[in-house]
């Protein structure tokens, strides 16, 4: 069975008729009557220019030309063409020589004379060399003021990051403003009276409980013993199939301060919900790339008993200082220097890094630090006004549900 | 500039009381009634109401957790009084001022009504683990107060006698023979109806007139916790707003519908305050936002971080977002037609014979909006109309 293909019009063959067709068939057509007639003129004088270096005839050069033209006209309009096909009648003599090239490159990357966005290019070959004959053209440019400036003693510019573009959130409010002034009074009013004021007026010593999901793998087990010895003053227990509410409840009346609840999936640790006592708030973050000290090539009897140094870095909106308090007061307020051993949570990007370590300060050397570990990224998934409750309670901040919103631009962040 | 008349005012968890200034013409202007000192979490401003006082101008009772009352004067920007109303355990839910008459209701359920001047106390026990109270002015001139609560149902009381005149009925069982939990979180007044919003994500219109003490309209809002909702512009329809920070407009016609989503939000949305007159729906939220959103477009129109968590919002119910234009030199007589404006409102109420409202904004409603006059003094409010039919338009 064979099926009939129609005769489906040569480009290449078209081409050659095209090319033996005399140049008064080109400028008869429409399009070209529309034309500038400086243009016309600086045509007519390519056409009767002395014949260049290379060896092709001027006129094919010519018709050859036309015929592009009025391909592109077809293709993308007249309009749009003007600024393609457009020649300078001013330089004649540059276009001769680049008409000399026109044959074997059909289209001139090489014209920088084009006007117009390049994006606007249709042809996709076209567009991508001149685009990157920008690029490498910026790059240059950049690349000159940059050695110019080393030349002449200046200092090297502050490179672009995405936190130093970062977006402003309102949260943060200029200090140095005096209009601010009662605005900061009452954050720091808002403050000293939250749930956790009574934590830093040191009225009570915090007590956790420390449980996971059930049935938790060896990994998750691990962590769990490793938090642990940590956090002073906290207990680990298994759940033993007991609800969250039910936990909270019993916790409350043991007189305990905070429970930290360890989720797993895949047999890995994936979630941190803490809880505080008695009456909230609730966080959940989302738990990524935790270590525990084994994978790190470390032993927990490193880990003393004394009570460790905590440091909360580069929380700024109301969000963030919310989050680090919550954190903040899971550890001892009196810290015992003796023990050497300090804890970070670090938020760069919304990410939260917790690295434990032991320092040791020497009269003639750099300080020494040492990792302890576990280690591992925290995300704020929710914070939550009063104890757990998923269904019926009020979020203070939630992203479940609105991510697009949240995360509407790289470069804003929460915490 | 100094004198710009406030239209907006805002209660928060640290027991401060804002007053704000919201107009497309300018920045958002904020005070701190009494500033910042005294303030604190441990005694949050639970809710905030209209009311009136004896000479009929408007007046705002501003309750805190303590139950102790403040009641503030908008043309004043100050507060007038301060009182300890004491009504038995717990903390106060609810405030409502109807002329000299005042009604607090508290968590454990009591409800006590005070008369000026008069030591007669009246007590309602309206049950336990009670969420909120509201006040109405029905056309007739009869005054309803509307309790609900965690397995509390909706109860109507009239005032003038302390009666109960209706108790809703829970809604039939559902698919699997469960009975359906009851926990009314807010309640709105529609003309003669009553739409509450519960925890488990229900809007249901009761019509006491109807003999039918089931839910008229029943509408679910999946997987949300609601917890506020009023009135607004459009007739029949409520705005709702949900602890997962949620704001949706319900339209409570036929079986009900849940409609356009406003956006804006990451945290609960607690209360709701919708303009009667203009499509402006202002709201706040724990993440310490206020918002003002466009109830058809639903564009996010204002948002102003105020530092503290917010718990109530209250609106005049001729709240308008876009200022018509005055000329330079009008500025002064602008304020004082605000001024002039509410006093009118009072009036007007006045002359109606019926004692005057607790909620100015009811009676406001009533009167449609077309046939107001507009005398010539009365520049903002005929600007206001001419607004008015372009949106609707």
């Amino acid at each position: 069975m064979s099926v009939e293909i129609p005769d489906l019009p040569d480009t290449r063959r078209q081409t050659t008729q095209l090319n033996q067709v005399e140049p008064a068939f080109a400028l008869e057509s429409p399009d070209e009557a529309l034309e500038d007639p400086l243009e016309t003129a600086a045509r007519t004088e390519v056409v009767n220019a002395p014949p260049s270096t290379s060896e092709v005839d001027p006129e094919m050069e010519e018709n050859h030309l036309i015929h592009e033209e009025e391909r592109l006209v077809r293709r993308i309009g007249p309009e749009r063409t003007a600024s393609l096909t457009h020649y300078d009648p001013v330089r004649p003599e540059e276009a001769r020589a680049e008409v000399s090239t026109m044959v074997k490159v059909k289209k001139d990357p090489e014209d920088t004379r084009r006007t117009g966005n390049i994006n606007d290019i249709k042809n996709k070959t076209v567009r991508h060399k001149l685009l990157e004959k920008e690029r490498l053209r910026k790059k240059k440019e950049k690349r000159e003021i940059r050695k110019k400036r080393r030349e002449e003693g200046g200092k090297p510019g502050v490179p672009h990051t995405i936190e130093s573009l970062r977006e402003a959130d309102d949260t943060v409010i200029d200090v140095q403003d005096p209009k601010n002034e009662e605005r900061l009074e009452e954050i720091q009013m808002d403050l000293q009276t939250d749930e956790f004021s009574s934590y830093f007026n040191m009225e009570y010593e915090p007590k956790v409980l420390i449980t996971f999901c059930d049935n938790p793998t060896t990994k998750t087990r691990v962590f769990g013993v490793e938090l642990c010895r940590i956090i002073p003053n906290s207990m680990f227990r298994y759940r033993g199939r007991s609800s969250i509410k039910k936990i909270v409840k019993r916790a409350v009346e043991k007189k305990f301060t905070d429970v930290l609840i360890i989720n797993e999936d895949q047999k890995k640790p994936n979630g941190m919900l803490v809880i505080h006592l008695p009456k909230g708030p609730t966080a959940y973050f989302r738990m990524s790339n935790c270590k525990i000290t084994t994978d790190l090539n470390k032993s927990h009897k490193e880990i003393n008993k004394h009570r460790p140094e905590v440091l909360l870095n580069n929380f700024t909106t109301r969000l963030g200082s919310s989050v680090a308090r919550m954190l903040a007061s899971l550890f001892h307020y009196d810290p015992e220097f003796k023990g050497r051993r300090v804890v970070t949570f670090h938020n760069q990007r919304d990410y939260i890094f917790f690295r434990h370590h032991r320092y040791e300060f020497s009269p003639n050397a750099k300080p020494k630090l040492k990792e302890l570990g576990p280690r591992f990224t925290l995300r704020l998934e929710y914070i939550q006004e009063g104890t757990f409750d998923t269904k019926l309670g009020e979020y203070e901040w939630i992203k479940s549900g609105r991510r697009r919103q949240v995360e509407s631009s790289r470069r804003k962040f929460n915490l | 500039m100094k004198n710009r008349p406030f239209n907006a005012f805002v209660g928060t968890a640290s027991g401060l009381f804002k007053a704000i200034n919201v107009t497309d013409k300018e920045e958002t202007l904020v005070v701190n009634v009494e500033g910042v000192k005294g303030g604190t979490n441990r005694n949050p401003v639970t809710s905030v109401s209209w009311g009136s006082g004896d000479d009929n101008i408007p007046q705002i009772v501003v309750g805190y957790a303590n139950q102790s009352i403040k009641i503030f004067s908008p043309p004043s920007a100050k507060f007038i009084k301060t009182e300890e109303k004491k009504c038995g355990d717990g903390s106060l839910v609810s405030v409502a001022k109807h002329q000299g008459t005042l009604i607090t209701a508290v968590d454990s359920g009591v409800v006590k009504i005070w008369k000026d001047g008069v030591n007669s106390e009246t007590k309602i026990a309206a049950g336990t683990n009670l969420e909120r109270m509201k006040c109405n002015v029905a056309p007739g001139g009869v005054v309803t107060l509307a309790t609900g609560g965690k397995e509390n149902d909706l109860k109507l009381w009239d005032l003038a006698t302390a009666k109960q005149i209706f108790t809703a009925k829970n809604v039939r069982h559902d698919e699997l023979e469960l009975r359906v939990p009851v926990w009314v979180t807010d309640i709105a007044f529609l003309q003669e109806k009553v739409a509450v919003t519960t925890k488990h994500g229900h809007v249901r219109l009761y019509d006491p007139l109807c003999g039918m003490r089931r839910p008229v309209v029943n509408v679910q809002v999946p997987e949300q916790a609601l917890c506020s909702i009023s009135p607004c512009f459009k007739e029949n329809h409520v705005v709702v707003g949900s602890g997962a920070g949620q704001m949706n407009l319900i339209d409570l016609r036929s079986k009900g519908i849940a409609m356009n989503k406003y956006k804006g939000f990451v945290g609960c949305v607690k209360s709701i305050s919708a303009s009667l007159d203009f499509p402006y729906i202002a709201s706040v939220s724990t993440d310490r936002n206020f918002r003002l959103h466009h109830l058809e477009t639903k564009e996010l129109l204002i948002k102003e971080y105020l530092q503290s968590k917010l718990t109530s919002v209250l609106v005049p119910a001729n709240f308008n977002y876009q200022q018509p234009e005055f000329d330079n030199d009008d500025e002064d007589v602008e304020i004082i037609t605000g001024t002039e404006d509410l006093k009118k409102e009072a009036s007007e109420v006045k002359k109606e014979v019926t004692p005057a409202p607790v909620e100015v904004a009811k009676k406001e409603k009533e009167e449609p909006p077309a046939s107001t006059p507009a005398p010539p003094e009365k520049r903002s409010r005929s600007g206001g109309a001419s607004a008015k039919k372009k949106h609707k338009a």
